[in-house]
C-alpha cells in the first residue's frame, strides 16, 4: 500500500517536472518567424564553432523561404540596407567568403537589430492613427519583443544578465505605451531602447547602425 | 407521456437532423484531409483584402496575422462540425420528446417545426469560415449573427424554453390529478 502511494506521488512529482518549462525558456508571444527561428539556430552554430554548417544553414534558410513564397535572406538583408542606409548585405556576403564566425554574429546580431527597429518604427507610425486595430498593434510590438527574446535574451541572458534585464524593462514599458497609444512616451522609450542596445553590444553589431 | 409506447419523432424533423450530420461530417473530413488548402484558401483571400486584416507590408509582422486568420478561419470550420453534430443529436431528442407529448397534432407540428429551424443555426460557422478572410472577423461575425445566430439560434433557445415550460406544466397537471385505479 505504501509503496503504491510512494511510487504514485513519485510519479507525479517526475510529471510536474516533465511539465514545468525550464527555466530559461523565454515565452514567444507570436509564432516564430522562419527567419528569426533560423538565424538562432546559426548562432548557436557558431557559438559551437561549427562555421561551415552555420554557413549551411544560411544556404537552406534561403531556400526554404523562396519555397514558402517569403522573400529570402539577401533579400530581407537588402530591404533593410536601402530602408536603413546599412551594409549588412556586404558584410554578409564577406563573412560567408572568409568564413568568419565573429563578422557572421555580427550580421545575425546587427539584422536582428534592424528587424527590431523596423518593427518599432512602424509602431511610431501606427500609434497616432485610430484607425490601426489595438490587435495590429499587439502583433508588431510582440514580434519586436521576440526578436529580442530570441537572439539578445538567449544569447547574453547569462553573460550579462544586468544589462538583458534593464533592457527587458524598456521593453515592459514600450508594451505599456502601445497598449495606451502613448505616442510620446512610446517613441522616448524606443530612443532609450536602440541607444541601450547599441552601446550595450557595440562589441557585437556592426558600427554604423542607425539609432 | 407514456414510456411503454414511446412515438418516434416526425420523419422529417429526422431527415432534417441527418442531413446537419451529413454536412457535420463532410466539414469534418474536409478539415482532415485538406487542411492545408483551407489555411492556404483563407490566407490567399486574406492577402487579397489588405486593409481589412491591416496589412503592413513587413513581410513577417502580415505572416503572423495571415496565419492568424488562416488559424482562426479553420477553428471556425471546427466549430461547425461539432455544433452540427450536436445540435443534429439534440435535436432528435427534443422532437422524440415533443412526438411523446399530450399536444394537438398541430401544435406538435408547429412546435417540431420552430426547433428544426434551429437546425440552420451552425450554417453561421460556416458562414463566419468563409467570410472571414475577406470581411475580417468583426464584419464576418455580424453577418453571421444577423443571418443565422440571431434568426435561427434564438429561434432555437426559444423553442428550448418553451418545450421545458411546456412539459414542467405538462408534469405538473399530472402530478394535480388522481392515480389511476
Amino acid at each position: 500500500m505504501h509503496r503504491r502511494l510512494t511510487a504514485s506521488v513519485l510519479g507525479l512529482l517526475l510529471l510536474l517536472v516533465l511539465a514545468t518549462p525550464p527555466l530559461e525558456a523565454h515565452d514567444m508571444r507570436q509564432p516564430i518567424p522562419i527567419l528569426l527561428d533560423r538565424m538562432y539556430g546559426v548562432l548557436l552554430l557558431l557559438e559551437r564553432g561549427k562555421t561551415d554548417e552555420a554557413i549551411y544553414l544560411i544556404g537552406t534558410v534561403e531556400e526554404l523561404l523562396q519555397v514558402k513564397g517569403l522573400l529570402g535572406l539577401t533579400q530581407t538583408v537588402a530591404r533593410l540596407d536601402q530602408a536603413y542606409r546599412t551594409t549588412v548585405s556586404d558584410e554578409l556576403g564577406r563573412a560567408i567568403v572568409a568564413r568568419d564566425a565573429v563578422r557572421l554574429k555580427s550580421v545575425i546580431y546587427s539584422l536582428t537589430y534592424l528587424l527590431m527597429l523596423e518593427k518599432l518604427d512602424l509602431l511610431t507610425a501606427m500609434l497616432p492613427n485610430r484607425d490601426v486595430k489595438p490587435e495590429t498593434r499587439k502583433v508588431v510590438m510582440d514580434l519586436a519583443r521576440d526578436y529580442f527574446s530570441h537572439i539578445f535574451e538567449e544569447t547574453f541572458g547569462r553573460r550579462r544578465p544586468a544589462q538583458i534585464k534593464a533592457l527587458e524593462q524598456v521593453l515592459d514599458r514600450m508594451d505599456s505605451a502601445v497598449r495606451q497609444q502613448a505616442t510620446l512616451q512610446f517613441e522616448h522609450l524606443r530612443r532609450q531602447l536602440s541607444q541601450a542596445l547599441l552601446s550595450h553590444f557595440a562589441a557585437e553589431l556592426l558600427p554604423g547602425l542607425p539609432g | 407521456m407514456n414510456a411503454r409506447a414511446l412515438k418516434a419523432p416526425p420523419g422529417l424533423g429526422v431527415l432534417a437532423c441527418l442531413v446537419l450530420f451529413g454536412f457535420g461530417e463532410l466539414s469534418g473530413a474536409l478539415q482532415g484531409s485538406y487542411r492545408q488548402e483551407i489555411r492556404q484558401y483563407a490566407i490567399a483571400r486574406a492577402q487579397a483584402h489588405p486593409a481589412v486584416h491591416q496589412l503592413t507590408g513587413v513581410e513577417d509582422i502580415d505572416q503572423v496575422i495571415l496565419e492568424r486568420v488562416a488559424d482562426r478561419s479553420l477553428a471556425r470550420v471546427h466549430t461547425f462540425h461539432l455544433h452540427s453534430h450536436g445540435l443534429g443529436l439534440v435535436t432528435i431528442i427534443l422532437l422524440a420528446i415533443l412526438a411523446n407529448m399530450g399536444f394537438s397534432p398541430r401544435t406538435k407540428t408547429a412546435l417540431s417545426l420552430w426547433v428544426s429551424l434551429g437546425l440552420l443555426y451552425p450554417f453561421g460557422w460556416l458562414t463566419l469560415a468563409w467570410t472571414l478572410p475577406s470581411l475580417g472577423e468583426t464584419a464576418a461575425f455580424q453577418l453571421a449573427e444577423r443571418f443565422f445566430f440571431i434568426p435561427f439560434g434564438g429561434a432555437y433557445l426559444l423553442a428550448v424554453g418553451a418545450l421545458i415550460v411546456l412539459y414542467a406544466a405538462a408534469l405538473l397537471r399530472r402530478w394535480g390529478e388522481p392515480p389511476p385505479p
